[in-house]
């Protein structure tokens, strides 16, 4: 397969398996969660090999309908494109074959609209990911999250209403998504974003202002960016637990990377130190992480606590965007991939402790004591990786977030990575204190939940580790060439 | 639950005007390329021409009407429609949804104008799904098949 | 008067974007009733397709069709185009919110938010 058509294909696919399942799944029995998940496996073969590809020769290039720039809608993979490419087939694979039995307990006779929706979302991001131009963006954003609302919707009592929430505030997001791009086009009249980072230097510095923010303002809502983030908590609460183990990890960090595309690939960070958009993003990923840490430390729900701790975490990644420099960016896109690691376990694990175990309450973990070694050991793997226990994944992100922080100076943003950090050390420590140490109750199911489920869990786990051990490599040989030309 | 709004005048008006909705659909789908048109307002044409006899006569009325499941396939097959003809067109060489690659028409341009209608026809065929499922979903007829 | 008459004419479009707009955030944010900010979205919606219609416009500018012979200016298709887009999106969207809606009224019994918070806080 060329290496120009590689990235439509990898679109492609999820998209054509979503409408694959719409028209087979009702009349052939089982078909929906079999091509989903051959689906599934496929687009991650497929990114695995545009990530070599890229490795290799550079960014690949599609110009859709064979219309050359500017005129036309261009794919363009680069190493940061490829790097969420692999980042989202690899976790929506395992979350959706780790949650294959779940769907059949919580949706019965549900499966084929189910998968339908997942393959959609997939699709929508990896669209965000491999797209290059403005309104494409847009686009892919909205396909992802009008599968995503129907997602939420389908959880049992007040799942609708969350999930009508979500819709509301997530389409005026994506609005203000649109009515930037809006702006950015009349100064500079055109959509592709190469193209875009050659005009907008010289184009009419109000308009380019407004228009970033107000893109700033509709990508921070998609990712929960506090204060924009109040649809998340109860969404991923009340969404099915296969559903939220499925978005959780990947549809806010999705839409924080396609800010980091728009903000230092279109305008380039001279441009953005002048507008002021970076200092709003610092101060709202400082605020993020404090905030999220400490209302995560007071919720008494289990799933509930992790979307805060999801908050705080989009934080991290915010703060890093904020500082722009190499330090800072470093840490924001490894924050990026540990977090999706780290969510994908604790949601699906969530998903077992509920299906299984009928535990919606952190108080209620004991009830795994003793009878789900592989999950509380899953669990605690991704709670350090949250905490940031070196050599674990979640440490190195936010040690390079801080260590760009102290470089610049900015003593406020070290003190709240610091108080999130603590704050993070009470909330994850409340679960492992509840799964290690509390007494277990008498009558548990036997067995510990589909061997599905479980060893998913443990693959996500074996890759926060791998990613925290080989952390070096990782960061010299993909990260650091994926990042944008920033300061120091 | 559908109820019919029944009536003398509308049981009279309503195969005349199915036929112009739908015939009418069928000129702005063509038309698209030469006038404001193609395939989302046919598409919506279309539905409209389906859901009217729904609205006269019920359901389960003597007209044969679109199930909700049957809805929702509709509106799949016809986006698979529109990707199908791109994929084709990267199989036969170029790159996705490049129409000059189809295998009919003189020219390039006559090619792309027909890979145009033949994409628009699939746009249709998913925006009448969309929109007559949406009418069901409105009119709570969706849960009871067991489908959502 | 005459400048104001001018304005009116050139930024006219602009000013009823913005009135739009906050008209529909209002609708959205303090209506109780979940169609009224159903409709305040689309209205918000509706607003920025406008402003972009409204920026595609060209001066002494025709529809953009091309006829042969023809040489009067045309205005900026491409708005346009990504207006279509937009608006099936907008439309998609309450499809969505209805089917979600009816959900609501079947597990509650009214399309209203309740009177104290909507999340529960599992205390």
């Amino acid at each position: 397969m060329t290496s120009s058509s590689l990235p439509i294909v990898l679109y492609a696919v999820p998209f054509l398996a979503a409408l694959l399942v719409a028209v087979v799944g009702w009349y052939v029995r089982g078909s929906a969660r079999v091509i989903a998940v051959s689906a599934m496996a496929m687009t991650a073969t497929l990114a695995a090999a545009v990530l070599a590809r890229v490795m290799t020769e550079g960014t690949l290039y599609t110009p859709l309908g064979g219309w050359p720039p500017p005129l036309g809608i261009a794919l363009v993979v680069d190493r940061l494109g490829a790097l969420m490419v692999v980042l989202v087939s690899g976790v929506a694979s395992l979350t959706v074959t780790g949650s294959l039995r779940h769907v059949s307990q919580e949706l019965p006779g549900r499966e084929t609209p189910y998968y339908s929706c997942v393959l959609l979302v997939t699709a929508g991001l990896i669209g965000i990911a491999v797209t290059g131009d403005l309104f494409n963006l847009f686009v892919h954003l909205e396909v992802a999250s009008l599968a995503a609302y129907a997602l939420v919707a389908a959880g049992g009592r007040g799942a609708p209403r969350a999930a009508m929430a979500y819709l509301i505030i997530g389409s005026a997001g994506a609005s203000l998504y649109l009515l930037g791009v809006g702006f950015l086009y009349a100064a500079t009249g055109t959509l592709n974003m190469a193209d875009e980072a050659r005009l907008v230097a010289t184009a009419d510095p109000r308009l380019v202002m407004v228009g970033t923010l107000l893109i700033v303002a509709g990508l921070g809502v998609k990712m929960a960016l506090f204060p924009l983030h109040a649809w998340m908590p109860a969404a991923y609460q009340l969404a099915p637990a296969a559903a939220a183990s499925f978005m959780a990890p990947l549809v806010t960090k999705v839409s924080a990377y396609a800010l980091i595309r728009v903000l230092f690939w279109v305008h380039g960070e001279a441009l953005l130190r002048t507008g002021g958009a970076l200092e709003i993003l610092a101060w709202a990923g400082a605020a993020a992480i404090v905030a999220g840490g400490a209302l995560a430390l007071v919720e008494a729900d289990l799933r509930r606590m992790l979307a805060y701790s999801s908050i705080g975490q989009v934080g991290v990644v915010m703060l890093g965007v904020g500082l722009a420099n190499t330090a800072g960016m470093t840490g924001a896109v490894l924050h990026i991939a540990s977090d999706a690691l780290v969510k994908g376990v604790l949601f699906l694990a969530a998903g077992i402790a509920l299906l299984r175990f009928g535990v919606s309450r952190v108080d209620d973990l004991n009830r795994l004591r003793g009878r789900a070694p592989w999950t509380g050991a899953a669990i605690t793997v991704a709670g350090l990786s949250l905490v940031g226990v070196p050599p674990l994944a979640g440490f190195f992100g936010k040690w390079y977030v801080l260590s760009g922080a102290l470089q610049e100076g900015r003593w406020m943003f070290v003190a709240a990575l610091v108080l999130g950090g603590l704050a993070s050390i009470g909330y994850v420590f409340r679960i492992l204190e509840r799964l290690y140490f509390a007494p277990a109750p008498e009558h548990s199911p036997p067995g510990e939940g589909s061997w599905l489920a479980v060893g998913a869990c443990l693959v996500l786990a074996a890759g926060i580790v791998l990613l925290g051990v080989a952390n070096e490599s990782v960061v010299s040989t993909l990260v650091l060439p994926a990042l944008p030309e920033v300061g120091p | 639950m559908i109820q019919p709004f029944d009536s003398l005048m509308l049981r009279t008006l309503l195969g005349p005007s199915v036929a112009a909705l739908q015939l009418f659909a069928l000129y702005v789908l063509m038309h698209g390329h030469y006038s404001p048109g193609g395939g989302f307002p046919a598409g919506i044409l279309l539905a409209a021409s389906m859901i009217l006899p729904l609205l006269v006569k019920g359901r389960g009325a003597a007209w044969r009407t679109l199930s909700p499941r049957g809805a929702v396939t509709l509106t799949a097959a016809g986006v698979l429609l529109y990707a199908l003809v791109g994929v084709a067109s990267l199989l036969l060489g170029g790159t996705m949804l490049d129409y000059s690659w189809l295998p009919f028409g003189d020219d390039v341009a006559n090619r792309r104008s027909l890979g145009i209608l033949l994409i628009e026809v699939g746009v249709t065929i998913g925006v009448a799904g969309a929109m007559v499922s949406i009418f069901y979903s409105l009119a709570g007829d969706i849960g009871q098949e067991g489908g959502d | 008067m005459a400048a104001l008459l001018d304005y009116l004419v050139n930024r006219g479009p602009y000013l009823l974007f913005v009135v739009l707009a906050v008209l529909g955030v209002y609708l959205m944010t303090s209506h109780r009733n979940y169609l009224k900010a159903m409709v305040g979205l689309y209205l918000f919606q509706a607003s920025v397709i406008l402003f972009f219609v409204a920026i595609a416009f060209r001066v002494d500018s025709s529809i953009p069709i091309l006829v042969p012979g023809r040489t009067i200016t045309l205005s900026n298709p491409l708005p346009h185009a990504l207006m279509l887009t937009a608006i099936v999106v907008g439309v998609a969207t309450l499809g969505v919110a209805v089917a979600i809606l009816r959900r609501i009224q079947a597990e509650t019994g009214s399309i209203e938010e309740p009177r104290h918070e909507a999340g529960e806080s599992g205390r």
